[in-house]
């Protein structure tokens, strides 16, 4: 039986929730989507913990994550995934609207796998979001877990 | 008196009263002394025989008496002649009386003679003689025999030939050196003496050093190679000969080379067979030596005697030529003198003219004159060509000086030949007898040199002085006393009198300490002492001085002067100082400032980049939200909405968009803008292909002509400046795409200092009356319905050349294309090797 494999979307915003979820539901990914409302919930959620402490301990096939968020911004949720041995394997696709070079370049320091900012045009968008999507969850082969 | 004898008294009284006679008075003539003898042989051959008184007479007469019978056979000899001819009687009776003689007068039969010849001795000796014969005949008046009276002509010859050599020298000293002189006399001596060795020698009057003056010339040819001539050499490291005079007296060596202590001989040196050598004795101290040597035969007391004379005659001589050669030296070393002196020597009359009596040559290159000129006033007086202004002056000196019976110097001008006038300076004395003065006598020396040296030295004075009288500086002299423990104000100028408030009266002579009492304290004084002693300048920046009466800043620069005074050149800087103090407060209070103001900048550059941020995220979110549902609207519901409705969403979305172009715009300009540049040395040419090729994928239905010059590597911030690059092609493709055939030029040229490069298109171009719009943020030349844009893209290339510290311009002309230029340094062209 095919493991299945979960896209993890950590964004703050409903509506570009609801826009991406739309996106990915072109190709059928939706239903592998697991949405957290900020860091720590992706945290909560990556470490089994709080209300996820019942789910199964299977990693993400990818995080999509935005940067500016309350709490726990996308770059510490990244840091700290790659300080986690049990984590930092997971590939992380930051999604975000900041086209800011600082940004950029302390995303890749961080490990970050891809760095895709969020066309204003939908259309643009949906291929973008569907195009990540299809790669991370579908095509690429993660690394062995141990 | 003549010594007659008396035929009546006995033989033997009258014998004894001749021998009396002749004791009173030895110089009785010969021939008186004959005639006496004639009558005593007589009764001597009449048989009388001579009693013991005759005998005596013969035996201790000096003159020789041989006696010869009518044969000529010796019969009767005296003592004297004994000697002379060096043969006893017993030897020589019977012997023919030829024999004795060089050659015989053989007239002496005949007749009385009287004349002179040379006997030759029994040891071959040859001796000059004085004969006088007188025949004996016998009672019938027959001659029976000869008698010989003989007087030996030696010493007269000698002194004769004494005399003439003594004439010879004397003749020849007068045009012969005393090397000469010497060797001239030696010559003589060793003739005289028949030696073949012959030497001279100077003793110092140290006695210890003789000086080898000359050899006869024989000595020198033959002998005497060890070339010594001038040396000085000790007598105790010399020969035997020496001893002459370490003993002050004449040495005779016969046997000299049996002798055990003399010296060995110097290589080259004469064999020395014998030798003798007399001193020249004066004062007590030997003065010179002369020695002869190697005669055949001893050196005889004759010898002796001869040698002794000429040495005394040569060093008479040549002392007197040494005397008279040191009298011309001394006198033509005077001469030589007056001539080289740097002045005139003159003797004159004190009266109107200064009549002259005598006046050194000097005086014609003093005045142009020749002193003759002025001797007796025969051209001209020398009163004539002293300057009129001096005449009464110098009279009025002169005589005073007279009265007083000093010595005068005055100095005056002379108008010289060619009308110059010269100063000259003047010492003199009056001569005196008793009471009258019989002239003037002095020395004039041109000092027109120094009288000008003077004059300028006086006129720099006065400069400097002005300076220092009117420098802004103060100026003040110091003299040391109590060695460097204190200084004593020597000068002081007015800047000095104006910044310490005090005269120059109140200071000059006072110790510095004594009236700026704070000067120990301020550190100045010791700079004082170092100056002083060191001799070498030093410079005391900004010292604070302070006392009761003055306090300020005082720059002091101090010095030494060749005369031992110590000079301070300062300056009040206190006003300076001040100033200085509350530039640097206000500086101090500009940094804070700056501080403060980098802070605050720091702070709206921060505020400044949250701002862009939140543009950049959080204004873009929206907009993306409304697009997005806008789409999703029209994709699921749009048969539920009017044809209408759908426009309506259909320009909500692209709004939506145009706004979120404009904002990445504002952002990436925002951007350009704050970032700091990364130049690194970038290859232009491939940055621009790059474009090039980028924009011709992305448009591969559009053919453009591109024509691209070769390109350097410039040294810019590549990011920023593929930036520029990119806006500049992009617009000219953009405003050209409407042409039929667009071409597009990037061209580049440069200089020593600046790089120019050009993008120049054939599109639609722009009215240059707005060309001073084209660079500013959002603003368009072109309706945005006819070329999309925002307006930004030039305004991010200025703001980027500007930050290269380059400059951009544009030229354009409406449907004739545009051209875009700009510049950079062209500071670091590491371009291709």
């Amino acid at each position: 039986m095919v493991k299945l494999k979960t896209i993890l979307l950590v964004e703050d915003s409903p509506n570009d929730v609801e826009l991406t979820l739309e996106a990915l539901d072109e190709h059928g990914l939706v239903n592998r989507v697991i949405t957290v409302n900020d860091g720590v919930e992706a945290m909560d959620f990556l470490l089994c913990r709080e209300k996820f402490k019942t789910r199964p301990q299977i990693n993400p096939a990818v995080i999509l994550l935005d940067i500016k968020m309350p709490r726990m911004n996308g770059m510490e949720v990244l840091e700290a995934i790659r300080n986690n041995d049990k984590l930092k394997t997971i590939p992380v696709v930051i999604l975000t609207s900041s086209r800011e070079e600082p940004d950029l370049k302390k995303c890749y320091e961080l490990g970050a796998n891809a760095y895709v900012v969020k066309p204003v045009d939908f259309q643009q968008f949906i291929a973008a979001v569907r195009q990540v999507g299809v790669f991370w969850a579908l095509i690429n082969e993660l690394p062995p877990q141990k | 008196m003549s010594p007659k004898l008396k035929n009546s008294t006995p033989l033997s009284e009258q014998i004894t009263d001749l021998i009396l006679r002749l004791k009173k008075n030895p110089s009785c003539p010969p021939e008186e002394l004959i005639r006496e003898l004639d009558r005593l042989a007589l009764m001597a051959h009449d048989n009388v025989p001579l009693d013991h008184f005759a005998q005596s007479l013969l035996n201790t007469m000096s003159d020789a008496v041989i006696v010869s019978d009518i044969r000529g056979r010796i019969r009767q000899m005296n003592p004297a002649a004994e000697l002379l001819t060096e043969g006893r009687l017993s030897e020589n009776r019977e012997l023919p009386v030829t024999d004795i003689f060089e050659t015989f007068p053989e007239e002496v039969f005949e007749k009385e003679v009287k004349d002179s010849t040379f006997i030759i001795s029994r040891k071959g000796n040859r001796v000059p003689v004085i004969y006088h014969s007188k025949q004996i005949k016998d009672q019938k008046g027959k001659p029976n025999g000869v008698i010989l009276v003989l007087t030996n002509r030696t010493e007269e010859m000698l002194s004769e030939q004494m005399i003439e050599i003594r004439l010879k020298l004397f003749e020849y000293a007068t045009d012969h050196s005393i090397e000469e002189l010497l060797t001239k006399t030696l010559d003589e001596v060793t003739k005289l003496v028949n030696s073949s060795i012959g030497f001279y020698h100077f003793v110092l009057p140290d006695q210890e050093t003789i000086f080898l003056q000359a050899w006869s010339t024989d000595t020198e040819e033959k002998f005497c190679r060890a070339n010594s001539k001038g040396l000085h050499y000790n007598i105790s490291e010399a020969g035997v000969w020496a001893d002459c005079v370490r003993q002050k007296r004449p040495i005779i060596h016969n046997d000299y080379e049996s002798m055990t202590n003399k010296r060995g001989l110097p290589e080259g040196h004469a064999r020395v067979i014998r030798e003798m050598v007399v001193p020249v004795i004066r004062n007590d101290k030997v003065v010179s030596i002369l020695g002869v040597g190697n005669k055949p035969s001893d050196y005889s007391s004759s010898d002796l005697r001869m040698v002794n004379i000429l040495a005394e005659v040569c060093w008479d001589i040549a002392e007197k030529k040494i005397n008279d050669n040191l009298a011309k030296e001394n006198a033509r070393k005077l001469s030589t003198m007056i001539d080289n002196l740097n002045g005139v020597i003159f003797r004159c009359a004190n009266d109107a003219d200064w009549t002259m009596e005598y006046m050194s040559d000097a005086v014609r290159k003093l005045s142009g004159y020749p002193a003759g000129d002025f001797i007796d006033n025969k051209v001209r007086t020398f009163g004539s060509i002293v300057h009129p202004d001096d005449q009464d002056r110098i009279r009025e000196e002169i005589q005073g000086a007279l009265e007083k019976k000093i010595p005068y110097e005055i100095e005056y001008r002379i108008i010289t030949s060619t009308a110059k006038i010269k100063w000259v300076w003047e010492r003199g004395r009056g001569v005196f007898d008793k009471k009258n003065l019989l002239a003037l006598e002095g020395f004039i020396t041109d000092i027109t040199a120094r009288k000008k040296f003077e004059e300028e030295l006086k006129k720099s004075e006065e400069k400097y002085q002005g300076i220092i009288q009117n420098t802004s500086n103060c100026i003040v002299a110091y003299k040391a006393v109590d060695n460097g423990s204190d200084f004593v104000f020597v000068n002081f100028n007015p800047m000095a009198e104006k910044t310490e408030n005090i005269t120059r009266d109140e200071v000059i002579g006072k110790r510095v300490t004594e009236v700026f009492p704070g000067v120990k304290d301020s550190g100045l004084f010791k700079i004082f002492q170092q100056v002083w002693r060191s001799g070498n300048p030093e410079y005391y920046s900004a010292l604070m001085y302070t006392d009761n009466r003055v306090q300020g800043y005082r720059d002091n620069y101090v010095y030494k002067l060749s005369t031992g005074e110590i000079v301070t050149v300062y300056e009040d800087i206190t006003e300076r100082k001040l100033a200085e103090d509350e530039i640097l407060k206000l500086n101090s209070d500009l940094e804070l400032r700056v501080k403060e103001r980098t802070a605050q900048l720091s702070v709206a550059n921060k505020e400044l980049e949250a701002f862009s941020y939140s543009v950049s995220h959080d204004l873009r979110a929206p907009l993306r939200h409304i697009n997005g549902f806008v789409d999703l609207l029209l994709k699921k519901y749009s048969e539920a909405l009017p044809d209408k409705g759908q426009h309506y969403l259909n320009t909500i979305a692209e709004s939506a968009n145009r706004m979120g172009i404009l904002i990445d715009d504002l952002l990436q300009f925002s951007r350009a803008s704050r970032k700091e540049l990364k130049k690194f040395p970038t290859d232009m040419k491939e940055m621009v292909q790059e474009i090039i090729t980028a924009i011709d994928s992305h448009n591969p239905k559009q053919k453009i002509v591109w024509k691209v010059d070769d390109l350097p590597v410039v040294d810019c911030d590549d990011a920023l400046m593929k930036q520029v690059w990119f806006n500049l092609i992009s617009n000219a493709v953009k405003f050209s795409e409407k042409k039929e055939q667009p071409v597009i030029e990037i061209g580049h040229k440069k200089d020593q200092t600046t790089h120019y490069f050009s993008v120049k298109d054939n599109g639609v171009g722009f009215d240059m009356q707005y060309v001073s719009k084209l660079f500013g943020v959002f603003q368009r030349l072109h309706a945005a319905t006819d070329f999309e844009g925002t307006g930004v893209g030039l305004a991010i290339v200025q703001r980027i050349i500007a930050k290269h510290r380059g400059v951009v311009s544009a030229e354009g002309e409406l449907n004739k294309g545009a051209t875009f230029k700009f510049s950079l340094p062209n500071i670091n062209t590491q371009n291709n090797g």
